[in-house]
């Protein structure tokens, strides 16, 4: 089929080309703007006879992307309706973090590490500002483009914030990145989820691995508790209020440096505020930014410098051992990037993880 | 706060503006199964035959159907219908209208998204010129002059006394369903104002207004985290509108009308979108005029109660599509002072504080003012 074939043309003007995902709405095409020329990645959403109407969570990203407008965040191109589908059209974006991190051949130095998480929380802090919280931070949301300037994306989870006694759900994030307060059940929860995740992605891209790797959300405690031990009353004196709160037997914090051996002072001193158990507690994203990490040798490199994963073609699984890896390298999630050379990488692809927004349960 | 409006009658015909579709005059003569498209095309005129007068002392916020119902008060079974157009049609093309291009206000370079159907989107003759030239990506701010001249309703022959009217009627409308279905008021206000953007769009000649009320509640419901089940959306606009219980109106109409009511409204939440280009965010006035006159120590006063009343008022008027936030919270502000003989000059700044001057203030009051 040529490029040219008619078939291929979406709504008189984007020339879809191949197929770079499935997530749980739909499809994610690249496609070609034939307005501009711009490469594009168009998310098909379908509509069919739903009977509840345009799709919540498609809404909810469109309203929340349209507001949205910053280097750090991926830019909502156009929205419409075609042959029983709505189309999202985003700027085309390279490749993930995830991949970044996965691929064993891209050396990242302190310097690429600093970068990549300081482009993480200014995308974070312009969301907050606009009091929006993410609720989705992962590192295959975090989306790199050619430029290598690193963006937030997929805002399907997203949510206004602000009224002091709004409820929300607690079955938000994929597990691995969930802040110790969601899995007790908060319902009242604020900014401080999205910090903790990004705590995760920050010791992610040290270790080259998923930091906490929980097979439950008990599970997920019992990781987060060997790591940092187990919170006291004294930490986090509202802990015990929390609706799924249960005790569990005490385990001293074990040293960070023990965990982390070969970072900086100051990585560490960053890490363990965005660790806090107590939320009230927890660094927020601006001061994140404004901590000495920051500011300190070596500074962040530029995007343009940053190491990036080969493009597909020149891909070689050979290139490294697949067994090398850590058994399950990615959280259990609905909606997975098609990326180069990671078939080996993939984890579970158990979908009970991240809660669809049905009618039972919108917030 | 409810204030009694008396609006002096002016003899016009009406269109009905209730989603009345499934009465003897469209399923008489086993035309039942006649194409969607042929009833668009038949029943795009706003007019008919019939004359009718507006009701005096029409009280906005009184849950009473007579609020906008007695405008409309030609017996169903002599009126025309009117359909918003399909946005799919069995093509799997969706409805856009031609753009029109000529009369364009100098003070802005209007041009309209490109049209996105496979091929061309039909519409009918009376509804050529359906979409107006405020085509836009975001919605701009327009002088009153401007929305009042170049409506798109003004070349089907609906003048602004009359669109006035038709915007009061389906703000009073979305305000009896918002509160029937228990939607905070921010709610109920946002889906007035995607109904004014949709309006200054799209022609009323060509949709029924309480049909787009009724979809533009649905839809700011679901964007606003606050989702109501279409079903009962359904069911609660139709109660209102034939002023019946729901479980007799299935006696009144053929099987399949709910069906056919559902879909009618999917179709018109979808046109929304693509009417405003999925532009969704309305921003309020409470929170300016709450947090300046909390600065300046008014912040439990009676004035701030009449100023937020004054605003939600306001809400039936077309300043959202004029006037930034602040600028229609300091005009509610001026205009609670002027009521209540306060002076607030005498508080510095207070203007400053609302980042607008004497002009707009001016403007916003008398647009206030002229809803009572």
């Amino acid at each position: 089929m040529s490029d040219m074939d008619p078939s291929k043309k979406v709504a008189d003007r984007y020339l879809k080309r191949e197929v770079l995902g499935e997530g749980t709405y739909g499809v994610v095409y690249k496609a070609i703007d034939t307005h501009t020329g711009q490469t594009v990645a168009i998310k098909k959403i379908r509509l069919g006879k739903q009977k509840e109407g345009v799709n919540f969570t498609a809404l909810r990203e469109i309203k929340l992307l349209k507001e949205l407008k910053d280097p750090n965040i991926v830019e909502l191109i156009d929205a419409f309706p075609h042959k029983g589908n709505l189309h999202l059209v985003f700027e085309f974006m390279e490749t993930d973090l995830e991949a970044v991190i996965r691929d064993r051949n891209i050396f990242l130095s302190p310097s690429d590490t600093k970068s990549y998480l300081q482009m993480t929380l200014k995308g974070l802090a312009y969301c907050h500002k606009k009091w929006v919280l993410h609720r989705d931070m992962k590192p295959n949301n975090l989306l790199i483009g050619s430029n290598g300037q690193l963006k937030l994306a997929d805002f399907g989870l997203a949510r206004m914030f602000g009224s002091p006694d709004r409820r929300f759900t607690h079955q938000v994030f994929a597990r691995w990145y969930r802040a110790p307060e969601l899995l007790f059940g908060a319902k009242q929860y604020g900014p401080g989820v999205d910090v903790w995740a990004a705590g995760c992605i920050f010791a992610e891209l040290l270790l080259r691995r998923p930091f906490l790797q929980g097979t439950s959300d008990i599970d997920q405690l019992g990781k987060i508790f060997s790591a940092f031990g187990t919170p006291t009353a004294s930490q986090w004196p509202d802990m015990v209020y929390l609706p799924d709160y249960v005790e569990y037997q005490y385990v001293p914090a074990p040293p960070l440096r023990s965990l982390f051996p070969m970072v900086t002072d100051d990585a560490l001193d960053l890490l363990s505020k965005m660790f806090t158990y107590d939320p009230k507690a927890r660094i927020s994203v601006q001061q994140a930014l404004e901590h000495r990490y920051f500011s300190s040798a070596p500074l962040p490199s530029d995007p343009d410098k940053l190491p990036r994963p080969a493009p597909k073609r020149e891909s070689r699984t050979s290139d490294f051992n697949l067994q090398e890896g850590p058994t399950v390298l990615s959280p259990p999630r609905k909606s997975r990037r098609v990326m180069p050379g990671r078939d080996g990488f993939e984890g579970s692809s158990l979908q009970a993880d991240k809660v669809d927004a049905s009618f039972g349960d919108f917030n | 706060m409810s204030f009694v409006r008396n609006y002096q009658a002016e003899d016009r015909s009406l269109h009905s503006g209730y989603w009345s579709t499934f009465d003897g005059n469209n399923y008489g003569n086993n035309n039942r199964k006649r194409s969607r498209n042929n009833y668009y095309n038949r029943n795009c005129n706003i007019y008919n035959d019939n004359r009718t007068k507006f009701g005096d002392h029409f009280n906005f916020y009184n849950a009473d159907h007579a609020n906008y119902a007695r405008y409309d008060a030609v017996r169903s079974s002599l009126k025309r219908r009117k359909y918003s157009a399909p946005v799919w049609q069995e093509s799997q093309q969706y409805y856009v209208p031609p753009m029109v291009h000529d009369n364009i206000p100098s003070a802005y370079n209007f041009q309209g998204p490109p049209t996105r159907s496979d091929g061309d989107a039909s519409t009918s003759a009376s509804c050529k010129r359906d979409c107006s030239i405020f085509e836009d990506d975001k919605p701009v701010f327009m002088s009153r002059d401007e929305i009042d001249r170049h409506s798109p309703s003004r070349k089907d022959g609906i003048d602004v006394h009359h669109e006035t009217h038709l915007r009061y009627s389906y703000c009073a409308f979305l305000q009896n369903l918002g509160m029937r279905l228990e939607l905070p008021q921010n709610i109920i206000g946002t889906a007035m104002v995607l109904c004014h953007r949709f309006f200054v769009r799209r022609s009323h000649a060509c949709h029924d207004r309480f049909l787009i009320a009724t979809a533009a509640l649905f839809l700011t419901a679901k964007s606003e985290e606050a989702p109501r089940h279409l079903n009962n959306v359904l069911r609660t606009s139709s109660e209102i509108l034939y002023k019946q219980d729901f479980a007799l109106l299935s006696y009144r109409f053929p099987v399949d009308w709910f069906e056919q009511y559902r879909e009618r409204v999917l179709e018109a939440e979808q046109l929304i979108l693509t009417t405003l280009n999925f532009e969704l965010n309305v921003q309020h006035p409470y929170v300016p005029l709450t947090s300046v006159l909390n600065k300046l120590g008014l912040s439990k006063t009676v004035l701030v109660n009449l100023a937020l009343n004054l605003v939600s008022e306001g809400l039936r008027s077309s300043l959202w599509l004029q006037f930034k936030p602040h600028h229609i919270a300091a005009g509610a502000a001026y205009l609670a002072a002027k009521f209540l003989n306060m002076d607030l000059a005498a508080y510095q700044n207070i203007w400053q504080e609302f980042q607008t001057t004497p002009s707009i203030l001016q403007d916003v009051s008398q647009q206030l003012m002229e809803l009572f």
